[in-house]
Formats: C-alpha cells, structure tokens, sequence
C-alpha cells in the first residue's frame, strides 16, 4: 500500500494549491520545473511537455500536455479536428483541442489534451495523487496519439 | 467530512439536490430528460463518474455543422468544462458534452454535491447555448446517448 492510499482512510478533503500539488509530484518522484511566474509546474513526460496549473480563483486544477507542429497546410486542420472529436467521443478523461500560435520556424498548430479537476471542496492526498496521474497518463496518451494523427496525415506510409 | 465509496443511493441523494427529477435506465444509470436534452449520470466505485448529455437536435446541413464544431473547439479549448464533441449517427451529427472524475479513492458528500451541480449546469448550460445558437434545429430522436464504453 502506498503512503497516500494508507492515509486516506482519516483525511479529510482539504484545499488545494501549487505548493500541495508540487508536493505531491516530488513524492512521486517526478522532477518539477517552475515558471517564473511561479503559477504554473512543468516537466516533460516522454518527451511531451506537462503543466500544471490553477486558475485565478484556487478552483479548478488543469493538467495540460502539449506538442506543436508545423501549420504550413491549412488542409490538416479539418481532419486533425476530426481527430481531436474522436479523441473525445471515445475516451473517459481528457479533452482534445487545437490551436494555432506562431513558433520559431513560423506557424504551428498545437495539439493539447487537458485534464480538469473541480478543487472547490478540496481533495484528499490520495485524490489529488490520483488525479494528477491520471492527468499525466491521459494527457501523454492524449497528445501522442494526436500527433501519431498528424504524422499519418502528413507523410502517408508508401503503399506496398 | 471524510471520503466514502460510490454508491447508488449516494449519488441519488446527490442529484436529489438539484432538485430536477429524474428515472433510473436499464443498467441503474440516473436520466434526466426532457424535449430538448439527454442527461445521464452514472459512476462506480473502480474509477468513473459521469455526467454526460445530448442534445436531441440532428445537425444536417454543413453550415450548421461549421457552427456547432466552432461552438465545440471553442467550449473545450477556453472552459474548464464540460468536454463537448459532435457524434456521429445514422441520421446526422448529434452534440453532446459531459463531464467525468476519478472515483476510485471515493468521494465526500460535499465533493459528490458539486460534482452534480456543477457538471450538470455546465453541460445543459452549454447544450443550451447550442439550442440559443442554432434555434431552427428541433429535437429529432428520443433514444438515450449511447455509453461510451470504457473508461480509460
């Protein structure tokens, strides 16, 4: 049994910041990077980047994996759309967007799974460990399989 | 208030407080209906917690669609919820939107409370918006929203 599940039995829901959810991390043993704004935790997971953060209000907590790719042919984006909506039709966690944002080698569409969770009653230690591996696992998943999408779209394996 | 485990009765003492009334479907899920909108909710005690809905109108016509996909991309992308999508059936595209929590480490009533709450005002709020934005569609079917199947 793991520490969190052995002390879930007598805690009770308790509110939730940064500092908690850095805590959390680091006993998991994930290696966290802050932002210098220092309202938002970072690290890469597979090579996926994973932040986490909370909204203005302390309410709802967002974890976020995000992976960019060039944007040079509008053509992608209505079937990657579509990739995103089945994402989201055919699984229980997570949400699949797009966006576009301009990069270092020009435009390119960002692929983002988020996972959210409603903090306002607070969460046990173990609800708060649970959801932020849930996070990660559906986030990491999530995006690579995006952009396992965009690769098919954009370089077709050659027919036999 | 301590956390405990999922449970029919709790989640009915829950919804009960949203005062709406509901029925209980064929495999003990809670439905709340009415001309315009499906909502289900559902949980276990192994890791999942739902509150889903559909909106009953068919969107045919490729405009439509193009409005209801923005109103989609727009919802997931800058809400905290609900997770809303367009489902494809056999008559047209259906939108639906739902909202989901891990239920394995149980909940307290409080955070069950919420949970129905909130979810159930974000995803009738957000299919009702689709109503607002597209009010010549009219309701075209009354099966339930199909289950999704597995939890991931």
């Amino acid at each position: 049994m793991t520490w969190w599940k052995a002390a879930q039995a007598k805690e009770n829901p308790a509110p939730v910041d940064l500092e908690r959810v850095g805590q959390v991390l680091s006993a998991q043993g994930f290696d966290m990077n802050q932002a210098a704004d220092q309202e938002v935790l970072g690290a890469h997971f597979d090579d996926i980047l994973v932040t986490f953060r909370l909204d203005a209000q302390g309410r709802f907590l967002t974890v976020s994996g995000t992976e960019s790719v060039p944007f040079s042919d509008p053509q992608y984006l209505g079937f990657m759309a579509g990739a995103a909506n089945t994402w989201n039709t055919s699984t229980f966690f997570g949400t699949a967007y797009l966006g576009t944002s301009l990069g270092e080698r020009g435009q390119q569409l960002d692929l983002t799974v988020d996972h959210v969770t409603d903090c306002a009653p607070g969460l046990t230690t173990a609800q708060l460990c649970d959801t932020l591996e849930m996070g990660i696992t559906v986030c990491v998943e999530g995006v690579r399989t995006l952009l396992g999408q965009y690769e098919n779209a954009t370089n077709p394996p050659a027919e036999a | 208030m301590s956390v405990q485990p999922l449970s029919p009765a709790r989640l009915a003492a829950a919804l009960d407080t949203t005062g709406l009334p509901y029925q209980r479907g064929p495999a003990g899920e809670f439905v709340v209906s009415d001309k315009h909108l499906f909502l289900v909710l559902e949980g276990d005690t192994e890791g999942k917690l739902q509150l889903r809905g559909m909106w009953r109108a068919v969107i045919e016509q490729d405009e439509d669609f193009s409005q209801a996909a923005a109103m989609v991309l727009d919802c997931c992308a800058h809400r905290h919820g609900p997770k809303a999508y367009l489902l494809e059936t056999e008559a047209g595209h259906r939108l639906g939107a739902e909202c989901a929590a891990y239920s394995a480490s149980g909940f307290s009533t409080e955070q069950l409370e919420n949970f129905v709450q909130t979810s159930l005002a974000m995803v009738a709020g957000f299919l009702q918006e689709a109503q607002g934005a597209l009010p010549h569609l009219t309701p075209g079917g009354g099966e339930e929203p199909a289950n999704k199947g597995e939890s991931k």
